[in-house]
This record gives C-alpha cells, sequence and structure tokens, in this order.
C-alpha cells in the first residue's frame, strides 16, 4: 500500500470503518512508514476535538411549546380530514346544502315534466290523426312523427291532408288544442286559396 | 459523543464479504442493540405512530438539544437552527406513519435533520444572514458568552478550551456542506458510515471521502493544536 492510499483510510482506520483486509495492509504499511503513522495521530486527535464539542444545546421552553403547539394543530387537521373522509356525502355537504340540491332537482323536474307535457300534447293529436289518415299518405305520416321540437322548427311544405280538404277546421277549432294547426298556418291558406282557384 | 472507536487499539470492520476477516467485531458494534426493535427510541416512534402525544412529547424532550445543536453547527445561525428543529419534529410527526423500525430512530431523526439543514443552505436569500451572523463576535451570538469549562483545571486552560472549541466550530462552519453533515453525523451522533451515507444518500466510499477531506481541512488548520 501506498502513503496517498493509505492516507485516504486514516480517518475510516479510526473509525473502525476499514474492512479486515485492507487494514491488514493498512497495518503493514504503517509499521514501515513514521509520516503516515503520524498523520494517523492528528487525524485521531482533531476527530477527538471534533467528537468532544458540545454535542447538546439548551432548549428553550418557547421551543418546545412552540413545536408541540404546531404538532397538535396538524393532528387536529389531520383528524378532520380523516373525519371528512369517515363521513358520507350529504353530511359532509351539510343539511343546508343537501336542502338546497334536493329543492333544485324537485324543481327541475317538475320543470321538465311540464314542459314535457305541451309538445307530448301537440304530438298526440297529430300522431292520432297521422294514424288514421296512415293508409292516404303515408309519407306524410311518418314525418309526423318526428318530435315536438322538431316540427316546431320545420315548417311542413304542405298542410296535413284533413286540414286541406277541411280549411275551416283550422278557423273553427280552439287554439290551444290545435296548435300544429296554427303552425301549417300559411300552408292552409295557400292551399285553400289554391283549391278555390282552381273550383273557380 | 465521543466515539468508543477512538481508543488506542483500531477497531476493525468486518467485511461480511471478506472470508479472511478473523478480526473482532467493530467496536460500535459490541454494545450495539441486538437490533433497531430493541432500541428505546424505536418503541417511542411506534407509540407515537399510534397516537400517543405523550411519546412524542418524550421523542422531542430527549432529541431536540442534539438536534438543535447539529442545527446550529449546521447553519452558523441560532434563529435557523431552531426554526430547524421545530421542522425537524414536525417532519417527525407529519411523516410518523412511513417510519420503518428497520435501522436506529436517530438515524432517521438525524436524516430529516440533515436533509432540511441541507435545503436552509441551499436557498439563496440566507447567504447575507449567515455571513453576517459569522461575522458577530462570539459574546454577541443569541446564547451569550462561552461559560467556564467545567473540566479545566485553571482558568487559563478553560480559557485556551473555549478558544479551541470556538476556532473547531468556526473551521466546521466553513467546511463544503456534505462535508460538514458526514463529519457531524459520524462524531456528534455516532452513526456508522453506512448510516452516514443513507442520510446523504451517497454510497460509504463517498462518506470516506467526504470525511478524508473534511480531517485533511481541520488539520491543517490546526496544526498549532495538534
Amino acid at each position: 500500500m501506498r502513503c496517498g492510499r493509505a492516507r485516504s483510510l486514516i480517518a475510516a482506520a479510526v473509525d473502525g470503518e476499514v474492512v479486515a483486509r485492507r487494514r491488514r495492509a493498512f497495518d503493514r504499511h504503517l509499521a514501515d512508514c513514521a509520516g503516515c503513522r503520524r498523520e494517523l495521530e492528528e487525524t485521531r486527535r482533531v476527530l477527538a476535538l471534533v467528537a468532544d464539542l458540545p454535542d447538546h444545546a439548551d432548549v428553550p421552553p418557547a421551543l418546545e411549546q412552540e413545536t408541540l403547539r404546531r404538532v397538535r394543530r396538524l393532528a387536529a387537521e389531520e383528524r378532520e380530514r380523516s373525519d371528512t373522509r369517515a363521513r358520507p356525502w350529504w353530511a359532509v355537504l351539510g343539511v343546508p346544502a343537501v336542502a338546497i340540491a334536493t329543492t333544485a332537482v324537485v324543481m327541475l323536474a317538475v320543470g321538465v315534466w311540464r314542459t314535457g307535457s305541451a309538445p307530448d300534447g301537440i304530438e298526440a293529436a297529430p300522431t292520432r290523426t297521422a294514424a288514421n289518415s296512415h293508409a292516404a299518405a303515408p309519407s306524410h305520416a311518418v314525418a309526423r312523427r318526428e318530435t315536438p321540437t322538431r316540427l316546431a322548427q320545420v315548417a311542413p311544405a304542405e298542410p296535413p291532408p284533413e286540414l286541406a280538404a277541411d280549411p275551416d277546421l283550422f278557423v273553427d277549432l280552439p287554439i290551444l288544442r290545435n296548435m300544429d294547426k296554427l303552425q301549417h298556418f300559411d300552408a292552409i291558406r295557400t292551399t285553400t286559396l289554391d283549391d278555390d282557384q282552381s273550383n273557380g | 459523543m465521543p466515539r468508543a472507536s477512538l481508543g488506542p487499539a483500531f477497531p476493525v470492520r468486518v467485511d461480511p464479504e471478506d472470508t479472511m476477516a478473523d478480526a473482532p467485531p467493530a467496536a460500535r458494534g459490541a454494545d450495539a442493540p441486538a437490533g433497531p426493535m430493541a432500541d428505546p427510541d424505536v418503541a417511542l416512534m411506534l407509540r407515537v405512530q399510534r397516537g400517543d402525544d405523550a411519546a412524542f412529547q418524550e421523542l422531542f424532550r430527549k432529541f431536540s438539544p442534539r438536534i438543535l445543536q447539529y442545527a446550529r453547527r449546521f447553519v452558523g445561525s441560532e434563529a435557523q437552527a431552531e426554526e430547524l428543529t421545530q421542522d425537524v419534529f414536525v417532519q417527525v410527526f407529519r411523516f410518523r406513519q412511513r417510519y420503518q423500525p428497520q435501522s436506529r430512530f436517530s438515524t432517521w431523526l438525524f436524516t430529516i435533520a440533515t436533509n432540511l439543514c441541507l435545503n436552509e443552505l441551499r436557498r439563496p436569500e440566507r447567504q447575507l444572514r449567515v455571513d453576517l451572523w459569522d461575522r458577530r463576535d462570539a459574546d454577541e451570538r443569541p446564547e451569550g458568552p462561552a461559560l467556564p469549562d467545567p473540566n479545566a483545571r485553571t482558568p487559563e486552560e478553560g480559557a485556551a478550551t473555549r478558544e479551541l472549541d470556538r476556532r473547531l466550530d468556526q473551521l466546521i462552519a466553513a467546511l463544503p456542506a456534505k462535508q460538514r453533515a458526514a463529519l457531524l453525523l459520524s462524531r456528534m451522533d455516532g452513526l456508522a458510515y453506512r448510516d452516514v451515507a443513507d442520510a446523504l444518500g451517497c454510497s460509504e466510499g463517498a462518506v470516506k471521502a467526504l470525511l478524508f477531506r473534511a480531517t485533511q481541512s481541520l488539520k491543517r488548520s490546526l496544526r498549532d493544536h495538534l
């Protein structure tokens, strides 16, 4: 073993951290090298001085109090998070939030029901009508099975045959029970005029 | 904490892979507990894991003086050292469920302390504070002037000891952070190189190299005292 290698092991040798095989080589080198023996002694003394430095400090009472206060606060936060995870969702939200949500759901359901009833009424009459006139005008009956929303948006190119055949029905029937006739007003009138002209 | 291995006879580490090992076991291992579970501090920490507040307070009272002193030497600022000591124990509590009794409790504790101290030293805004603190006279430090050495035979000897300690503190503070950490961990808590390596996130060989450079630097500066 050379001096450079031996000196790099000196601190570890003082601490007993050199494996046995290498230690034997180290010891053989020391036996022949006065310079490394001196290095070893100096290292041992330096490490002893460092080890003899006070390793305890006086902890101010305020430091302990503040640390324990922070830890208790952390523990309380953890407990709170744990409780939150353990409670059911409706308990987490609280009674007011659940009440508000329930009310909103009920109102939404009522709204949907009321909104949905009108198109159903619109659709029901023409569907029944279309079913009755299916044999006479099958292509038109298929068109009448469209959804109420679509019917409201897309005006048909021609009135239903029964209206075209008897346009007075439109004039006499109450509006609320004949919304689709109102929607087809222009088509009906055009058909009637055409019919009148052709008749004339 | 003086190490048992500083006696006249060199302790020798037995390498488990060394089939020719015929040396006695390492001095540090001779009086060591049979395993981590025999460590009373591990038992305390396990109680902390079960929610025992008194066990945490006991751990704090036992280890905070050493952690505070370690942090003082590491960051060189009393106020910062106190903050770091708080942070160390808050981290111990926060991550208590991650602790596994596979090694001594103090190894885990000093690993946390070392990481926090290294993080503190990396903060760019703290450089100025350390410089200011280092330029103050020792008697102006928050802990006040050094007390007489109770082991000194004469006042002159006591003054010389205090002067040497102060000089040594300055030299340690001037070491690069990792050399300082390796030196303090291996001296003050008597951690094995393997534990120091774990705390610093490096190999045992790197710890040896850090200690070699640290002791070389100290020897050069303390030549007059050796």
